[in-house]
């Protein structure tokens, strides 16, 4: 994952480096992954790791917006390592289908 | 606080939350979730032994995100202190499974209207991005 110095994720994960995901199936919010983990900041590689993420879902390099940059330090990496995967069916099932 | 209307507005379509609960030892939890606007509360609704009813008992602080299924660049994210309410556990999961399946909840064998814990949140602050 990906994001700027100022953001309050970041200021988060500082104090606190154990996070959580969950990943919902756009197509079936029923799927979904919960992956936990331990998030590692990575200050060098921010700027290139945002493109490679808008890339992936936007085809294209990153457009900053005016109160973002890729200067040197502004982009930061997030890692999430020595994680624990939940796969499942959502809390609240709905009838089967 | 009271949620602005746009805000309101967003959080009748039934689109799922992201509920975000804190361990004891400050290790997150975050699941896909049914909930619905009950008057300035975020109703949501858990069963007896989950990790995040856990979590809650230990630190009510939560949160919750909503992203739009249909434009997902467009989500709103609430932070609140949640209430747990044992006596009305089974009515909620039956509101909240007309919202989002138009029938009662059907309990999977592992689960029983006994078990079921009412989760309301009262927001504290709340943040969104593409709201207009």
């Amino acid at each position: 994952m990906d994001t700027s110095q100022g953001r309050v994720k970041l200021r988060n994960l500082e104090a606190n480096p154990y996070a959580a995901i969950a990943v919902v199936d756009k197509d079936n919010p029923y799927l979904y992954v919960q992956i936990r983990g331990e998030v590692r900041l990575d200050f060098a590689n921010g700027a290139r790791d945002i493109d490679r993420l808008s890339m992936r879902y936007g085809g294209q390099p990153y457009k900053y917006p005016p109160t973002d940059s890729p200067d040197e330090g502004c982009q930061n990496t997030m890692k999430l390592h020595r994680y624990k995967m939940q796969e499942g069916r959502t809390e609240c099932n709905c009838p089967r289908r | 606080m009271q949620l602005p209307e746009k805000v309101k507005k967003f959080l009748e379509k039934p689109n799922f939350a992201v509920l975000a609960t804190v361990s004891p030892k400050g290790r997150p939890q975050a699941t896909p979730v049914w909930f619905m606007l009950d008057g300035e509360e975020i109703l949501m609704d858990t069963s007896q032994g989950r990790v995040k009813l856990r979590n809650l008992e230990a630190n009510p602080y939560a949160a919750i995100a909503v992203v739009d299924k249909d434009n997902p660049y467009l989500y709103v994210q609430i932070r609140g202190k949640v209430r747990l309410d044992f006596a009305n556990g089974a009515r909620d999961i039956d509101r909240l499974s007309m919202r989002y399946g138009g029938q009662p909840y059907k309990y999977p064998p592992t689960d029983s209207p006994q078990k079921r814990v009412s989760l309301r949140m009262r927001p504290t602050g709340f943040s969104g991005m593409g709201m207009g």
